[in-house]
């Protein structure tokens, strides 16, 4: 982990506008990703509206910077805090259900949100969106690439330190026993529906995070952040880096960051990749990336130590 | 003192009366054995006190407090914990976790913990993902989180099924040592465990409690001779 943020820190040295972007649309991603894979990881719940709290972040930090303080740092502030509506709300409604149904129902959430972004013109744009969502603020002036690259590392340290505490605190074990066992918790005394919530609204907070610095770093906003077919983003990251590991997810958001770029100008050929890349994890690889680097590490490690007992006798 | 009063307690699923007007009270420190042939409906009563099924009439009470319409898990943080027939635990997590899981729950100390790892000699598991041990050693790790949960009563769901004739004996020693730790009550099918054991015996057939006494008494009733000792 250290090692990550060491390389990212190491970016902007090099000065190339195209890498500091790719660099901060990486972190972005990572964030979402990781928050969607407490959900989707650790509890295995299914969600196709995550979208939702990554554009709430990033229409509250929109509209915060342009009505009410002009200061990304605020804004995005102000996205993360009141993500915590939108997450208990939809996580209160939808996490008494399970598998298809929680799924369906993240998905109505979702396809509900966007379509209110759409129609309420007067406050979000309608589908133009927002624009102009300002670097230099009141407080903290980041309008250079170096320093809103190193805006986002800061809040990619912070948030994914604090994810790794989670993953291995008491929470993060009782999140994780409900993707292993859930109909066991309540024979233990814990309400499987409380800590649905938790799960579920660490996922929604941090994605709102991703989506408040995606705002900071377009400068634009528009609804389809919050279309279906975004939410399914983390889901891929999480199924190609693996969300067996912590860091799984963030491999994912690299592979795909790096690899939409590449494929960009070949936009069906990138779909194909992506979609084969996906059929061959789920049917093989259930582990992703990450899952496939630790059997290779644990087969040359028996070789290996096989070898060396073989030797010996 | 009572510990556990279940009062006409029915479960119908659809047709079939699972359990049929079940009533019976335990008391503080006796070791009750319900046992019966298969779908006489003990399982259903267990998941019926310990609400992983909802009773369709009746009223249940533990330690004097009426636990009807009390969710699972409340009822568990009350003391009333059970195990399960087919043996239910974290198997993604280590059993270190796994015990971290129960020891959470209740505040248990790290002398509880070790003391239990020592008692159900997990110690060498403790690193591995439950989910790839031995069934009997899954078994005696269930057991163990239930234990740390410091229950005023464990309900034991067939604990012996699925074990071989070697860990049936030392389930039996396990059992005859908790007895001093906690209260139990024991669904079990094996004659051997529960004679050995109980101090009281309910039977259950089709439903309905049929005979209930000291091993000794139902050893020679001539109905469960007939139901359930006259098919083995």
């Amino acid at each position: 982990m250290i090692l990550v943020y060491v390389v990212l820190a190491l970016i902007p040295l090099t000065g190339q506008r195209f890498y500091i972007y790719l660099g901060s649309l990486f972190m972005i991603y990572a964030i979402f990703a990781l928050s969607y894979n407490v959900l989707f990881g650790y509890a295995r719940l299914v969600s196709f509206g995550h979208g939702l709290f990554f554009a709430w972040g990033a229409y509250a930090t929109a509209l915060t910077t342009l009505n009410l303080y002009r200061d990304p740092l605020v804004g995005v502030l102000v996205g993360i805090v009141t993500a915590l509506i939108p997450s208990l709300v939809v996580g209160f409604l939808t996490v008494r259900h399970t598998r298809i149904y929680f799924a369906i129902l993240t998905l109505a959430f979702g396809m509900v949100f966007y379509s209110a972004l759409v129609k309420l013109r007067w406050l979000t744009g309608g589908t133009d969106g927002l624009v102009g969502i300002p670097k230099r603020g009141v407080i903290l002036d980041i309008s250079s690439p170096q320093a809103y690259y190193y805006f986002i590392l800061a809040f990619f340290i912070v948030s994914t330190l604090l994810l790794y505490a989670i993953s291995r605190s008491s929470i993060g074990l009782l999140i994780r026993a409900l993707g292993g066992n859930e109909e066991r918790l309540p024979f233990l005394g814990y309400s499987v529906f409380q800590l649905r919530l938790v799960a579920f609204t660490i996922s929604g907070v941090g994605s709102a995070l991703a989506g408040s610095l995606y705002a900071i770093l377009m400068g634009v906003v528009t609804p389809d952040i919050s279309y279906w077919t975004f939410s399914a983003e983390p889901l891929i990251m999480c199924l190609v880096g693996g969300f067996e590991h912590f860091m799984g997810p963030l491999v994912g958001a690299f592979v795909i960051v790096v690899l939409t770029t590449i494929a960009a100008r070949f936009y069906e050929v990138w779909m194909l990749v992506l979609g084969l890349m996906v059929i061959g994890i789920v049917l093989a690889f259930r582990g992703g990336f990450t899952g496939f680097l630790e059997t290779t590490w644990n087969l040359a490690r028996h070789m290996v130590v096989a070898r060396g007992g073989a030797s010996k006798s | 003192m009572e510990l556990l009063r279940v009062e006409g307690v029915t479960k119908r699923f659809g047709n079939l009366v699972a359990v049929d007007n079940v009533s019976f009270t335990t008391r503080e420190g006796e070791l009750v054995a319900i046992i019966g042939p298969n779908g006489a409906g003990k399982t259903t009563l267990v998941n019926l006190i310990t609400k992983k099924l909802e009773p369709d009439q009746g009223r249940i009470f533990f330690r004097g407090m009426e636990i009807t319409r009390l969710p699972a898990h409340s009822i568990a943080r009350l003391g009333l914990v059970r195990t399960f027939q087919i043996v239910s635990i974290f198997p993604n997590l280590t059993v270190e976790e796994n015990l971290a899981i129960a020891a959470l729950r209740s505040n248990a100390s790290r002398s509880d913990l070790e003391r239990v790892v020592e008692e159900f000699k997990l110690k060498e598991y403790m690193g591995r993902k439950a989910g790839t041990l031995p069934l009997g050693v899954q078994k005696l790790l269930e057991l163990s989180m239930s234990l740390l949960l410091k229950p005023k009563l464990l309900i034991l769901d067939e604990p012996a099924a699925g074990l071989g004739p070697e860990d049936r004996v030392s389930l039996i020693e396990t059992l005859a040592r908790l007895r001093s730790q906690t209260n139990i009550l024991i669904i079990e099918h094996d004659m051997n465990v529960v004679f050995k054991l109980a101090d009281r015996i309910i039977v259950m057939d089709k439903g309905r409690i049929v005979a209930d006494g000291s091993p000794e008494e139902i050893r020679g009733n001539k109905y469960v001779r007939e139901i359930y000792l006259g098919e083995e």
